[in-house]
Formats: structure tokens, C-alpha cells, sequence
């Protein structure tokens, strides 16, 4: 695994002051790299309204399996059940609270990350609407890739690439 | 390689056995370190005990409360565990769950029925906090500050 190409999706969780057992050794300062919710997996999960400890615990293992990727640095399968008791139900917990935060507060956090786009940000997005080519695939592009595919296009459709530029200057 | 400065993660590969090597070094200076501590103490665990309890568990810990004399051993608690006290019920009472975490994890004092009900009140509930920070169950409040975009 190569942690500069998880992709914009993943997210990471540590735990500073946890040693964790996997495979009979003790590790510490472990990185579990996660991904939130879809937003139909959100929806199936607001519809459990569990009242028994056992049947929470079972529902934080199915989030933590369905959210969980990878522990940086270790290739070994964990054993779930041989794991500190924690780690799945805190894991499992914040993944729910961050997911629930995105159904519930859209516009801040739409507001949120719109603030932090770039300007290669709008280039990928233009070069995915103008070359006709999935936005994640140009997210995979290499930056000079992505550049001379831009550059192409403002040769190619002055026009078009003036009025973009205008309606960037005028929203700003 | 090892990439440093993507949100404090390393990608830096871990070596089991490098990891076993320096684990048993400090195992044993730890060891060594709690039986001067138990030393005197009628019915303390012997090497032999922790060493079993270092086989069985892999790692275990002592505390104490307030810093007093009293030493307390024990474990993490794992999933299976947990889920076989979810399982029971016990957790929808506060006090059943204290006792059934600390049954599961006390290694010495043996948590027998009788010290469970002569220990000082604030014992069990203190030594369940303990036992369950270990084990990663973190606040919510906190949980929320170490998930971090990569």
C-alpha cells in the first residue's frame, strides 16, 4: 500500500496511547486508515434502533468491517476478536458521528470544502467536463499530464476557457 | 522510505521480529520492576505467575489507586470478551458491567466474589476506567480529534 495514493476518500484514526495486539505482539502508535459512510449505508444504519448491548456491539463490527482498509505498515490480517475491545467500538463510533455530521451540517461542511479547493482543483474538473474523461481518472493524472491537457484546451476553446475565467472572477 | 510530513503517518514498514526483540528486552526490565514491588507482599503474584500471564495475554499491567500501596495486575479487555459481556446483559446496568469487565481482566488480586464485595467502593469503577482506556475505548469528544483526512 502506498499512503500517497489512497485516494481523497480515506481517512486515518490513531490511537497515541493504546498498545494493540495483533498476531501475539503488542504495537503502538498504529495508524488505521478508514473511510466514512456512503450516504444509503448512513440511511440503513439510522433504521436500527438497537436496545441489547450484544446487538450494538455486532453493528459496530459491521460499520468497522465496511469502513475499515488497512493498518499502515502491517500486511498481517487482525483478528477482530483478539483485539483490544476498544478499537472496533471507537472506531466503529466516530466513523458514525463523522458520517451523521455530513448528513446533518451539508452546508457548512459543503462551505467547508469548498474553501479549501485549489486552483488545480477547478483545472482537474475542467479537464474531466472537456475531455469528456471521469473526474477520478483525471484525479490520477500526473500534474504535467493534467497541465498539458489544460493547456490544450484554453488553446483549443479560447472562448470557452474566457468565460470560465470570467465567471470565476465575477463569483469570487 | 518513510514519508514524514503526510499528518504524521509514517509508511516505514514494521518488522515483527525487530518488534519481538525489543518487547522482551522490556518485558523483562518490567518484570523485574513489579516483582521489587510486590516484594513483601503476602500472596504476590511470583516471576513464574507474570511470566505465564506475559504468555497467555502478551502484555498486562499494574496500577495503583491514588498511588498507594496497592497494587492491582491486569489485562486489556478484548472483543470476544466484550462481546460475551454484551451478550449477558450486564451492561445495561452500569454496576454489573464494572464487575464484569474487572472479572474478566483483574489478574491479581484474583477478583474472587468475596473481594468484589469488600473492596473499597471506588475500586472496581476505578480500575474499569483503567481497563477500558487500554483497552482504545476513547470519548467520543476525544475520538473525533484523532480521525484526520489523508
Amino acid at each position: 500500500m502506498n499512503i500517497l495514493s489512497l485516494g481523497e476518500d480515506k481517512m486515518s484514526i490513531s490511537f497515541p496511547d493504546v498498545d494493540i495486539s495483533i498476531g501475539g505482539l503488542q504495537y503502538s502508535n498504529l495508524v488505521f486508515v478508514i473511510r466514512l459512510l456512503t450516504y444509503d449505508e448512513v440511511l440503513r444504519l439510522l433504521r436500527f434502533n438497537t436496545k441489547s448491548g450484544l446487538s450494538d456491539a455486532l453493528i459496530e463490527e459491521d460499520v468497522f468491517d465496511l469502513v475499515f482498509d488497512k493498518i499502515l505498515g502491517i500486511d498481517e490480517p487482525i483478528d477482530i476478536d483478539d483485539i483490544e475491545a476498544g478499537i472496533v467500538s471507537t472506531i466503529s463510533g466516530v466513523v458514525q458521528a463523522e458520517s451523521l455530521k455530513h448528513i446533518y451540517s451539508t452546508e457548512a461542511l459543503v462551505s467547508q470544502y469548498e474553501n479549501e479547493l485549489s486552483g488545480l482543483d477547478s483545472i482537474q474538473a475542467i479537464v474531466s467536463r472537456y475531455f469528456n474523461t471521469p473526474y477520478d481518472e483525471v484525479r490520477s493524472y500526473p500534474v504535467n499530464k493534467l497541465l498539458k491537457r489544460f493547456a490544450l484546451f484554453k488553446s483549443t476553446f479560447p472562448a470557452e476557457a474566457a468565460l470560465i475565467s470570467g465567471e470565476k472572477e465575477n463569483g469570487e | 522510505m518513510e514519508v514524514k510530513n503526510v499528518e504524521g503517518i509514517t509508511t516505514s514498514k514494521v518488522d515483527p521480529e525487530e518488534i519481538q526483540e525489543v518487547q522482551e528486552n522490556q518485558v523483562e526490565d518490567s518484570i523485574s520492576m513489579l516483582l521489587d514491588a510486590l516484594e513483601g507482599i503476602s500472596g504476590a503474584p511470583s516471576e513464574a505467575d507474570l511470566e505465564l500471564w506475559r504468555s497467555i495475554h502478551g502484555q498486562f499491567f499494574a496500577s495503583s489507586i491514588l498511588g498507594d500501596d496497592n497494587i492491582f495486575i491486569w489485562k486489556t479487555l478484548k472483543r470476544n470478551e466484550f462481546k460475551q459481556i454484551a451478550g449477558s446483559g450486564a451492561m445495561n446496568d452500569q454496576l454489573l458491567y464494572e464487575d464484569a469487565v474487572v472479572r474478566k481482566c483483574l489478574l491479581w488480586p484474583k477478583p474472587r466474589p468475596e473481594w468484589l464485595v469488600t473492596t473499597d467502593a471506588g475500586t472496581i469503577p476505578t480500575l474499569f476506567k483503567q481497563i477500558m482506556h487500554k483497552s482504545g475505548f476513547v470519548p467520543d469528544d476525544i475520538a473525533v480529534t484523532l480521525i484526520k483526512p489523508i
